[in-house]
Parts: structure tokens; C-alpha cells; sequence
């Protein structure tokens, strides 16, 4: 049995995947000390589908404790496939955050939200700034108290997909990946590791300072937009996961967050510009 | 029989859990709670019974995400039966809501924080294809199944085939009858569905003794005991709620009546082993000396090992067995033989193909991973 520690979340893994535990490894580190005390918030299990898929185009299926919220997945697939059952137990059972489908950087105590909006690039952001000084909160979910703007942060790998892969890779040469799982349902992907634990546990729930929508634009320069609050509400409404859920909770939520912070729509064609930006221009309001 | 760990989680229901548990104690209550649909009870059960604030943070913050979820479900429920009884009063149809719907509805103790996976609506059944059209009209469609399953459903069972709301993904069991019309007990049973009564919110509902009937005849009918947990909370909760000097007197009679005083023994049995519900002795006596015998007594056996929690920390083989005995007994008391037979060579069958090939081998590939 593995632990996985999240910092919010803590997740007890059981699987019979040599190649998943050494991935949990790769991305998590040995988690097994610190927190033998610490009670797991979800069990979670990737198995092989059948005896006969063990050997025969071998299949695997992500379990949340008994049931499999999903079908069935090629073997290789099997630590996306975890990653990707992680964050549905998160987003299936968590009803005491608000959760935003968005990538949330940190510096200083003040938290920058990217909401997930299509072409927005945020898991390359993601990675580009967790590299280059910021502190990465997550590259998927921004956890959020309920009627307040603190944001948590979240000890996972950044999902980088396709092309992004090997633009990372340029970058940062030296950074920790796991083999690239071919052909899943959201094209090539590979996780990477951008934190170690021990900086990790250095983090606290930070000030959400501003909501960016970010755009690439291969031939334009970096441009910046201010939203006015209903855009920004009826967006960051769009992106939650849970909205419905929480009915009148998360309204209010929404609105502390939009009326507390700043909206604004950056267009760019290079991430170097979008951090400066952020520091000199967002931060600093 | 009972291990600690099921003991603590019969407490809570019962409200008086000695709470120095260790956090891995408490871990595994809420793994079991959660798997078997009754996290958010505990916590409504627990805040009623002011247990609720000795438990550790990481209980508390479980339990109470839960019951955000079920408390969203119930105002969801209500809206839905809202709509469902307009539709069917157009075609002058007055549907009564069985269930987890008819808790809600009457706002009984055991509807808070219940967890639903659908809408149980039973109308006469000389009314069955106009109440179906008519909910077509309002965007209610009835799911696709392979036509073996659609043919049992028609032909053979007490409801049509689960319908869904189009919009809305909500959905919705139509019964015409309690019982599949194939078994022996179909007939005597329809005399329940006259018993009721109508809600503070106007909706049609089964009387306290009818309702407690039909959920005693329900769970023990079926052949499958997955929720069975669940349900027999739903039954010491109602009969809880329900008791009164006239309620025990009415509920035999009833019984009687319909012809359930099985289903009721053995509901009241399992209700006093695992919650010590307390029956009157006239009661008890009776239903005693009618069917205590060793066929009941291992029904019985096999009922109380069935109704624990199924999870992997409570579960040993013997409950395996235990519900695999239940599964043939439920499908030999509701089918005919001849029919029995057809239905589990196609379902073992199905079966077979899943072990060899995995299960959703034949479904179209659709990898819905994340929105």
C-alpha cells in the first residue's frame, strides 16, 4: 500500500502495477514516513482488468475504494489514468471547497488563478512558472474556502500534453518526467515533477490576487485586457466543478472572490513576458 | 458476527458511539460509510443524536461534504416529483411515490441525508402507457437497453425500463405494481397500494404501515442486498418515527392483510439484531409463532450476514456466500421456474464474455476520463 500526500487530500493507493508504484515514487517521492498518522481521505486501486487482460492487449481500470468511476484503459495509460481518478475522488467527494477547473501559481502569499478557458495553455504555464520561481499550487484545480478567497495548494505533477512536452523538455532540460503514455483519450501525455515535498510543505493557503485569462497568440505581443466583474464572474462560474452543488454557498463564494480580486485577459506569444508581467504589473497593484 | 469496526458504525446510528476510536478506526468507518451511501445519515444522525461534535475533524469534514451532496440530491428530488406529479394530473393520473422519494417527500428522520439513484412512481397499471407517453411529452425518454433486458422489463417485471430525464439526467422508476406480476405474492400485495396518505406538500404517499410494508417486502424480495444496509436503516428509522399505540396493532393487521407477515418477521428480526429495536411482545409472539422455523432461521442467518456493510474491511467469504444464496433465493421466489432458467444461462452468459475480455468490451469506445 503507498500513501499519497497532497497536502489537502491524502490518498492510500493499492496496485499491482510495478510501473505505477514506480512512477508514485518518481512524482511524489517516499511519502510512507512522514505520515504513517495521517488518515487517507480516499482508497484508491488500479488493477488489471481480467486475468485475460493481465496478458492479452493488457487493461487496466481505476478503482475509487469499491467502484470504477470509468471504463477501462490500456496499461500503458496506468499513472495518467490514476492522476486523472485522483482529481474525479477530489472533485466527486469534496463539497466543503469551492473547486475551479484552473492552474493557480503563487508568489509571496498572493495566489494568480488561470481558468482552464480552451487554448489557454495553462498546464505549459503551469510548468513554466513552478520552474521558474513561482510556487506552483496545481496545474488543474484551484481548492478554495467556502465564503472566503484563500486558495490551497496541491502537492501533484503538472500533465503536460502533445507538443507541450517537448517544449518543456527544452526548456528545462534537467526536470523530472515520467515516460510519455501514447494515445490517450487527450492525445500524448507526461507528468512532471516541479516541487519537492519538503518545499511543498513550506506553503500555505495564499490570497487569491487576480484572475487571468490567458491567450496564445503566436504573433502578437504580450497585451493585457482588464474584465469587468460580471465577465469575470460568469467565467470563473463556467469553470467550477461543484458550482451546482453548492448552490448558494458557491454563489457567494464567487462573488467575495470577483469583488476582492482583479480580472484580466492577457494575450502573449512568450511565458518570459507573462511572469514579468505578473510580478510588475498584477502583484504589485 | 459483528466485527468492532461494524459495532462502531451501528453506534452512530444509534447515537451513542464511545469516541475514543483511533484515526485508522475512523478511517475505515468512513470508507465503508462512503462505499455503501450512508455518510451523509451519519452525519445527520449523529447532529441529531449531538454526537456529531466529539468525533475527530477528519470525520466531521467527510460527513459533512457528504450531506452538502445529499442535501442538494433531496432539493433536487423534490423539484423533480414536483414536476413528475403536474405531468401525470394532466392526464389524470394521481402517481404515489414510493421510496426514497416518498421519505424525502414526507420529510420522515430517514430521508435526512439519504442518498437517491432514482425516482420510484408507482400508478395503476390499466394507466401504465398513458402515464409513459405523457412523461415522454415532457422530455422524459426511456434508456436504450439490449433486448433481452428490454424484453424482462415488459414482459416479466413490475416496472418498465428506468426513463431519464433529457435535460436534467434525472431518473426515473415507473411501477405498476410492488412486486414483479410473475410471483406468487403479486396479487395480494396490489391491496397496499390503497393504503395511503397525502403529504403536507399534497404529494400521494404510502401510509405509515403500508410504507413500512412495502420497504420490508422490498428488501426482503430482492436479490440483491448491495444497499441492503441502507435499507434497513431506512426500516428502524421509520418504524422508529412511526411507533405509537395504534401504529404496531395497524402494521399487523396490514401485514395480514397483504399477506407480508414474512417479510415483516424478518424485517423485525434483523431491526432487533442489529439496532435492538424494541418490538411489543404481542407482536412479536405472533409473527414468532407463525414462521419461526428452521427454513426462517436460516433465511435469517444468511439475511443478517447479507445486510452488513459490503466492503472488503467488513466483508469475509462466508458473506460472499451469504449474498450469493440471496441472489438465487430472490430470483427463485420472483421468477417462474422455465423463465429462471432462460434468464440466468443469458446473464451467466454476459458473464462469461466480461471475465475473458474485461467488463465494457462490447460497449463503443467513449473514454470519458475528465470534462
Amino acid at each position: 500500500m503507498l500513501t499519497i500526500d497532497t497536502g489537502a487530500y491524502c490518498f492510500r493507493l493499492e496496485s499491482d502495477l510495478e510501473h505505477v508504484k514506480k512512477m508514485v515514487t518518481m512524482m511524489y517521492g517516499h511519502q510512507e514516513d512522514h505520515n504513517q498518522i495521517k488518515p487517507a481521505d480516499y482508497k484508491i486501486r488500479i488493477k488489471f482488468d481480467s486475468f485475460f487482460r493481465r496478458f492479452i492487449k493488457p487493461q487496466i481500470s481505476f478503482y475509487s475504494d469499491c467502484h470504477l468511476p470509468f471504463k477501462p484503459m490500456p496499461a500503458n495509460q496506468a499513472f495518467p489514468v490514476l492522476e486523472w481518478g485522483m482529481n474525479w475522488c477530489i472533485s466527486a467527494y469534496d463539497f466543503n471547497h469551492l473547486i475551479i477547473h484552473a492552474a493557480v501559481i503563487e508568489k509571496d502569499g498572493q495566489a494568480i488563478i488561470f481558468p482552464a478557458t480552451p487554448g489557454s495553455g495553462k498546464s505549459t504555464l503551469s510548468a513554466f512558472m513552478a520552474l521558474s520561481g513561482w510556487n506552483l499550487f496545481s496545474d488543474e484545480m484551484a481548492i478554495i474556502d467556502l465564503n472566503s478567497n484563500r486558495v490551497s495548494p496541491l502537492y501533484r505533477p503538472v500533465c503536460l500534453k502533445n507538443e507541450s512536452i517537448t517544449l518543456v523538455k527544452e526548456w528545462f532540460p534537467n526536470a523530472i518526467f515520467t515516460p510519455v503514455a501514447k494515445d490517450t483519450h487527450k492525445g500524448d501525455v507526461a507528468h512532471l515533477k516541479t516541487q519537492d515535498f519538503s518545499c511543498f510543505n513550506q506553503l500555505n493557503k495564499a490570497e487569491i490576487k487576480a484572475i487571468v485569462f490567458p491567450k496564445y497568440a503566436r504573433d502578437q505581443d504580450i497585451t493585457i485586457y482588464q474584465l469587468n466583474k460580471s465577465q469575470g464572474f460568469s467565467q470563473l462560474v463556467q469553470n467550477a466543478f461543484n458550482y451546482n452543488i453548492l448552490g448558494a454557498t458557491a454563489f457567494d463564494t464567487v462573488k467575495k472572490i470577483i469583488e476582492s480580486s482583479n480580472q484580466f485577459e492577457i494575450i502573449y506569444n512568450n511565458l518570459d513576458d507573462v511572469s514579468d508581467l505578473l510580478i510588475n504589473d498584477i502583484l504589485a497593484i | 458476527m459483528i466485527s468492532n469496526t461494524l459495532s462502531y458504525i451501528i453506534s452512530i446510528f444509534k447515537g451513542n458511539l464511545k469516541t475514543d476510536l483511533s484515526i485508522n478506526e475512523w478511517e475505515r468507518i468512513i470508507f465503508i460509510l462512503r462505499e455503501c451511501d450512508t455518510l451523509p445519515m451519519a452525519y445527520e444522525s449523529s447532529k441529531i443524536s449531538g454526537t456529531l461534535n466529539n468525533y475527530p475533524e477528519y470525520a466531521i469534514k467527510h460527513m459533512h461534504a457528504a450531506q452538502i451532496y445529499s442535501k442538494r440530491q433531496a432539493q433536487q428530488v423534490r423539484y423533480e416529483c414536483t414536476e413528475i406529479a403536474k405531468t401525470l394530473e394532466e392526464t389524470g393520473i394521481q402517481p404515489v411515490f414510493l421510496k426514497g422519494a416518498g421519505y424525502t417527500l414526507r420529510n420522515s428522520r430517514n430521508s435526512l441525508g439519504r442518498i437517491y439513484t432514482d425516482i420510484d412512481v408507482l400508478v395503476p397499471k390499466h394507466q401504465l402507457n398513458a402515464a409513459e407517453k405523457a412523461l415522454n411529452r415532457h422530455s422524459w425518454s426511456t434508456k436504450r437497453l439490449n433486448n433481452y433486458d428490454e424484453r424482462y422489463y415488459r414482459q416479466w417485471s413490475h416496472e418498465i425500463p428506468p426513463m431519464f430525464q433529457i435535460h436534467r439526467g434525472t431518473v426515473l422508476d415507473l411501477h405498476h405494481n410492488i412486486v414483479p406480476p410473475m410471483g406468487r405474492k403479486a396479487k395480494d400485495i396490489s391491496s397496499l397500494l390503497s393504503q395511503t396518505v397525502l403529504t403536507t406538500g399534497g404529494f400521494k404517499v404510502l401510509s405509515p404501515e403500508a410504507t413500512v410494508l412495502h420497504s420490508s417486502a422490498h428488501l426482503f424480495t430482492n436479490e440483491d442486498f448491495s444497499h441492503g444496509f441502507r435499507d434497513l436503516i431506512d426500516l428502524y428509522v421509520l418504524i422508529s418515527d412511526f411507533e405509537s399505540d395504534t401504529f404496531w396493532e395497524k402494521l399487523l393487521l396490514l401485514a395480514y392483510k397483504t399477506e407480508l407477515t414474512l417479510e415483516l418477521y424478518y424485517a423485525l428480526t434483523c431491526c432487533k439484531f442489529y439496532w435492538e429495536l424494541n418490538i411489543p411482545d404481542d407482536i412479536n409472539t405472533d409473527l414468532r409463532t407463525k414462521h419461526k422455523n428452521i427454513l426462517t432461521a436460516f433465511n435469517i442467518c444468511i439475511f443478517k450476514l447479507g445486510l452488513q456493510p459490503h466492503h472488503p474491511l467488513i466483508q469475509e467469504k462466508k458473506h460472499s456466500l451469504a449474498c450469493l444464496l440471496i441472489f438465487i433465493r430472490g430470483h427463485w421466489k420472483k421468477m417462474p421456474k422455465h423463465l429462471l432458467l432462460f434468464h440466468i444461462i443469458s446473464k451467466a452468459w454476459t458473464m462469461f464474455i466480461n471475465q475473458i475480455f474485461g467488463k465494457h468490451h462490447f460497449d463503443p469506445p467513449k473514454p470519458d476520463l475528465h470534462r
